[in-house]
């Protein structure tokens, strides 16, 4: 690692989608950004904004079609070399075993049993779910799904973790509770990691710093820094601060959120 | 209190122990042994008739040998399609270009009676295994290519994703890691359909082009009128499919599935 360099450096990132028919669309337009080792970054943005996309480039799943990603430096040419992803889907693989998922990455990697079996142990340990290894996920609830998804991610130690709304399709309650628990984990097992959200809250509550995203094409339109110390607690979300930034970000994506409303009622 | 939770009468018989289950059954065969009576034995044989007549023919060798000839036809022909069949709706899942070229060859042949290809099995092979096996072949690889291509191809793309970023470096190692394991069940009830129909096409290939076999012993048994070895070749048709399912499928099935249910 470069001393002092950002652990994560995005330069001039493009990336366009063809539809079948059609002009191209331009998902993401020139975007650089940096993210430092050990930082929590959050990115907030309007549905359909390029964040998954973003994303994903960003893992190495999808090639973007200018710019480049460095991880330490060092170009991204393709996925799961230092970072770890967690999607917003259960998609944990039914035929496996909460363990066994979690082994996964460390068997692709060759390695021995025992050991792996060990490791995954420990990782399953880290998100609270032992007693738990040898459920199958649909015997798992939602909250406990994304938690194997979690150690899943981090069994293969990333430098960088990924999660792209990972909490989105959970209700309230179990969201703001898995919210606590990957703060805790994080604190645990710190790393740099880059979350992706619909919630202007969750962003706040769990990141160090925030990037606002624009309509398509992507651009960041605000950068945030959070003041909170952590460890985190409940009390910060209703202090004078926290709104305070709540409603600058949802002044920004207010105008994104009203103007797609008016662009469909015009269609 | 909780009062107990109420039960129709159609609940209460349905719990009965065996005959629950097996009532309409032993019925049907009352009411069939009481009329058999009145008719001609070899229009409507007595199902006590047909019993004899089954523990009798399972006495003999004749019969063992033609349950043989027909189970390894079955097996040959099916087997051998569906090798072919995986290999092809793999290709198909695969490669655009190879799914464009095939996909109509196959949706074509599979709206063809499987017994139709009897008529050109006997003219290619002659009146012999090859013929019948012929046709269970033909009759079978277009119903497993399509199971196998579409299983391939349904699987869902998450899990490919999740292979990759978890570390699965090239397309052949997302192929080994995930795909061939959650398109298994697909395969798995492509292959039970297909064996199946293997079953069905073979009585009948073997009524029209073949010297043994159970179709054959039945062919021979209507012709001489001796009606209760028709049904006793029809009650082997059911055994062996069931003892299949209970011997081979299942089984197979349990252990590729486990736990797994979400299919």
């Amino acid at each position: 690692m470069i001393a002092g360099g950002p652990k994560l450096e995005v330069r001039n990132l493009s990336k366009n989608f063809r539809r079948s028919k059609g002009e191209p669309i331009c998902a993401i337009d020139d975007l650089s950004l940096e993210v430092a080792d050990l930082e929590f970054l959050a990115i907030i943005g309007p549905s359909g904004c390029g964040k998954s996309t973003f994303l994903r480039i960003v893992d190495g799943l999808i090639p973007p079609d200018a710019g480049a990603i460095y991880v330490n430096g060092m170009a991204v040419t393709g996925p799961g070399q230092g970072r770890g992803m967690v999607f917003q889907s259960f998609d944990l693989f039914p035929w496996r075993s909460a363990i066994k998922n979690v082994e996964f990455g460390l068997e692709l990697r060759g390695v021995p049993a025992p050991e792996r079996r060990q490791a995954a142990r420990d990782y399953i340990a880290l998100v609270g779910l032992q007693g738990f290894e040898d459920s199958y996920p649909h015997e798992l609830s939602g909250g406990m799904q994304q938690r194997v998804g979690l150690a899943r991610a981090l069994a293969i130690k990333p430098e960088v973790l990924l999660m792209d709304e990972p909490f989105g399709s959970l209700d309230v309650q179990t969201r703001d509770l898995l919210q606590d628990q990957l703060l805790h984990i994080w604190e645990r097992d710190k790393k740099t990691a880059i979350f992706v959200t619909h919630s202007i809250e969750e962003a706040i509550y769990l990141a160090d710093r925030i990037l606002v995203f624009s309509a398509r094409p992507a651009r960041i339109e605000l950068s945030v820094t959070v003041p909170f110390s952590r460890p985190r607690n409940e009390e910060m979300k209703t202090s004078p601060e926290f709104l305070e930034i709540r409603r600058t970000i949802w002044n920004v994506l207010k105008k994104d959120a009203l103007a797609e409303e008016h662009l469909e009622s015009s269609s | 209190m909780v009062s107990a939770p109420r039960r129709s009468w159609q609940d209460a018989i349905a719990d009965v122990p065996f005959f629950g289950k097996y009532g309409a059954l032993v019925v049907l065969l009352i009411v069939w042994e009481l009329f058999a009576h009145r008719y001609k034995s070899y229009v409507l044989p007595a199902p006590s008739a047909i019993a004899v007549a089954l523990v009798k023919g399972l006495g003999t060798a004749e019969l063992w040998g033609d349950i043989g000839i027909s189970v390894r036809r079955v097996f040959f022909g099916w087997g051998a399609a569906s090798v072919v069949a995986i290999l092809f709706g793999f290709l198909m899942s695969s490669s655009r270009l190879f799914r464009e070229q095939f996909a109509y060859l196959v949706r074509m042949l599979q709206p063809v009676p499987g017994i139709a290809w009897i008529g050109i099995t006997i003219i290619w092979f002659g009146l012999n295994e090859m013929a019948i096996i012929g046709v269970i072949f033909l009759t079978v690889l277009p119903l497993v290519t399509v199971a196998t291509y579409e299983g391939f191809l349904g699987v869902d793309r998450e899990y490919q994703q999740a292979a990759r970023t978890l570390g699965a470096r090239s397309e052949w190692a997302v192929f080994t890691s995930v795909t061939v394991r959650a398109a298994l069940p697909y395969l798995l009830n492509g292959l039970n359909i297909g064996f199946g129909q293997a079953w069905r096409v073979l009585a009948a290939a073997e009524l029209v082009g073949a010297t043994s076999g159970l179709g054959y012993f039945m062919q021979v048994n209507q012709t001489a009128l001796r009606t209760e070895n028709v049904f006793v070749v029809i009650i082997l048709f059911t055994i062996l499919m069931f003892a299949f399912e209970r011997l081979i499928y299942q089984p197979v099935q349990r252990k590729v599935l486990g736990r797994w249910s979400r299919v």
